[in-house]
């Protein structure tokens, strides 16, 4: 691991930067449990989004599938993803990129949630993840300056202070999970340079270089790269998900031509082989070159990938079998639930989908605008 | 006119007013307005049309004559207009079965249709061509820019009218595309208004009115990006220089333009529903309808020539100026009036 302190200036920055941010939060900032809180006590499985209300407010929420809000929390702004902590009852809601806070919530107490702030010279990717025993957070992060990936390093033992970083193999790095048995990292390296000075223009657009990197957990040592072959070369990784035998399911979003339809899911396995899925043209042309989200089912056989962009979710066999496929517009949150999923949307709420693509008429919390990614929580 | 700052937060709060019981009437009452008056009479046609086509096509299968070429191209510009005028609803029962993509595949990815025609016609007799079998064949050959090429590519009468197993290949290739349009159109008009499970019946439900509005609105709006980015964009290019001609929709049978203003209309015949008893000051109606003059004026040329004319490319500027101004307009207009929040998941890159 390698360690990397802040300046005093840097820090002092980072100061500031917390106070504007406990301004924007407020009062409204504190955890607010609904009234449905029974239902977690009687075992209902839960999930938790970032979304944005009628007058543009950003907050996460815990919810059921039947549309319980059972916890909400004010954001200071869009959210993307959230990691939960394996052991606590407790998460962290990452800015969308490039952002500069993240909030960790602890479900256990009502209390103010605590916000954490990136380094001045490194902002959010908007994933994180804790390690297996819950003492550390991993959060993905750009290195301002060089444009370099950064997987930041924070004490979820000891207030989220920064304590480190590891490089990621790559730059862009977005999800994090996962790999070799809990002993290592596997972030999906999506390959895009971005400066917050230009915003989310991506700057190496003709020669972008995504891979898989592998990091052991404890050294930050770089043990594995995986790229994609070179007719892949535009597909940028993003999103992944893992099965309980350590395959790891990634998902792409394709930076080459619209008229190109390239695989967009593909499977790791333990020995290092990626393989992409294939589909039906037709299949392949409704994602529009875009995977938002990626999750798997409860038996880990049938991975889900949504398509905002195109309005539908695609389904496969964790074996490359392509299944069907869902038609919710803007639908990007995935999650599993029951014998299949849960799925989100940013204007068309929250509805049951099965693992052939059958999808409930009906959706519960179409009132809000649910943001990017949905997750089984516990708490 | 309303800023457009206050119609940005007047769309965003209606998120939540969009609870309110009037909001919500006056909703399913559009919704409704739009089904019978603008979705359904389109489906409609569409069916006519594609029904009258099959019935060309089995007649020149069975008795193959020069004259009837023409009748042929007329009727598959009707099914083509036709299609044009209700492309834009991927909700309902065209989203089923990929029955959209299988009725028009376009834009062509990677040369599919060619490869699916290819295989089509390298087959013999009415092998792979029974309706079911032909409905799980490529979705690429499938459809209306499938027969496209078997009626305007070059040599296409010649090759139709060929007096060989070929040409008898390539008849009953165009039968069963021609049928199988008109199948799916009945199907998807049949999934609209036929029985309990019909999306007509359904709207009975408040809940799924309220979707419906939502999906309908979306769609409306996703036309502006097909028509301004993919249809009129990609071809025209930034420059004369890097113009693609060949991107245009239905360049092979001249349609390219005519397909836009047809877009056009029916964007405006929707905006008139949506703001029939509005009391704001809108301007969606006017700008669609200057849209759709200057579509017309320019339908009977062709994108595909005007965007590699150093004289005549200005009009494809203007056309595209055209979609751009009518989708800033309608995309804060619309959502606004109707209470919704179109979502921004597709719009992240993230």
């Amino acid at each position: 691991m390698r360690l990397a302190l802040p300046s005093d200036s840097i820090a002092s920055m980072a100061i500031d930067r917390r106070r504007l941010l406990g301004a924007l939060i407020a009062a409204a900032a504190t955890a607010r449990w609904g009234t449905g809180g029974a239902r977690a006590l009687a075992g209902e499985a839960l999930y938790i989004s970032c979304r944005v209300d009628g007058k543009g407010a950003a907050s996460v929420a815990v919810l059921t599938a039947k549309g319980d809000v059972l916890l909400e929390t004010a954001l200071p702004a869009r959210g993307h993803d959230i990691a939960q902590d394996p052991h606590a009852r407790r998460f962290v809601v990452f800015a969308r990129r490039p952002g500069s806070w993240a909030v960790a919530v602890d479900a256990s107490r009502n209390g103010e949630p605590q916000i954490i702030t990136a380094r001045a010279d490194r902002h959010f990717f908007g994933h994180g993840m804790y390690s297996p025993d819950g003492r550390l957070l991993y959060a993905s992060e750009n290195d301002i300056e060089t444009g370099d990936g950064i997987i930041g390093i924070y004490d979820a033992s000891g207030g989220y202070a920064r304590i480190g970083e590891f490089k990621s193999g790559g730059i862009g790095p977005h999800d994090l999970n996962l790999f070799g048995g809990g002993r290592q990292m596997i972030i999906a390296n999506g390959g895009l340079k971005t400066l917050p000075e230009t915003g989310r223009e991506v700057l190496n657009s003709d020669d972008i270089a995504p891979n898989l990197a592998v990091l052991d957990l404890a050294s930050g040592s770089l043990e594995g790269v995986f790229e994609l072959e070179r007719v892949y070369r535009k597909l940028s990784i993003r999103h992944l998900a893992r099965t309980e035998d350590d395959r790891t399911v990634f998902a792409c979003q394709h930076q080459g031509d619209a008229d190109e339809l390239p695989p967009l899911v593909g499977v790791l396995d333990r020995n290092g082989n990626t393989r992409l899925f294939d589909a039906p043209e037709e299949a392949l042309a409704r994602l529009k070159n875009y995977v938002g989200s990626v999750a798997l089912d409860k038996s880990g056989s049938v991975i889900a990938a949504t398509s905002p962009v195109g309005g539908t979710a695609a389904l496969w066999s964790i074996d490359g079998n392509y299944l069907g496929a869902a038609q919710i517009p803007d639908v990007c949150g995935v999650a599993r639930h029951r014998n299949g999923f849960l799925m989100s949307s940013g204007n068309a709420g929250v509805r049951d989908v099965a693992t052939d693509g059958r999808t409930a008429e009906t959706a519960v919390l179409q009132n809000w605008v649910w943001d990017n990614h949905l997750r089984l929580v516990t708490i | 006119m309303i800023s457009r700052r206050a119609l940005l937060a007047g769309s965003m709060l209606s998120v939540i007013a969009g609870a309110s019981r009037a909001q919500a009437e006056a909703n399913v009452a559009i919704t409704r307005e739009l089904v019978t008056k603008l979705i359904l009479p389109n489906y409609e046609k569409l069916n006519d049309a594609a029904k009258v086509q099959a019935g060309l096509w089995a007649d020149f299968a069975a008795k193959p004559d020069a004259a009837a070429i023409a009748g042929l191209r007329n009727a598959y510009l009707k099914t083509a207009d036709a299609w044009s005028a209700i492309e834009f609803l991927h909700f309902g029962p065209a989203g089923a079965d990929f029955r959209f993509e299988r009725i028009s595949y376009w834009p062509e990815r990677k040369n599919a249709t060619g490869k699916a025609m290819a295989i089509l016609l390298a087959g013999r007799g009415d092998d792979g061509l029974a309706p079911d079998v032909f409905a799980r064949s490529s979705a690429a050959g499938q459809g209306l820019p499938a027969l496209e090429r078997l009626l305007f590519d070059n040599d296409a009468e010649t090759l139709l009218l060929a007096n060989d197993a070929d040409g008898d290949r390539r008849r009953r290739v165009g039968l069963a595309i021609a049928r199988n349009v008109e199948i799916i159109a009945g199907q998807i008009l049949a999934g609209w208004r036929g029985g309990p499970d019909s999306v007509l019946k359904k709207l009975d439900d408040p809940g799924y009115a309220q979707e419906a509005t939502t999906r309908i609105a979306t769609d409306l709006l996703a036309l502006f990006q097909l028509i301004r980015d993919t249809k009129i964009e990609a071809p025209l290019g930034k420059s004369i220089e890097s113009a693609k001609p060949r991107l245009a929709e239905g360049w092979r049978s001249g349609r390219s333009i005519r397909a836009i203003a047809i877009n056009f209309a029916t964007l405006r015949d929707a905006a008139e529903i949506i703001f029939a008893n509005s009391k704001d000051e809108i301007a969606s109606p006017s700008v669609l309808k200057s849209a759709v003059k200057i579509a017309d004026s320019l339908s009977a040329e062709e994108l595909s020539a005007l965007v590699i004319s150093p004289k005549r490319r200005s009009d494809a500027v203007l056309l595209l100026d055209a979609a751009t101004s009518a989708r800033d307009v309608c995309k804060l207009e619309i959502p606004h009036a109707l209470g919704i929040t179109i979502g921004f998941n597709s719009l992240d890159g993230d």
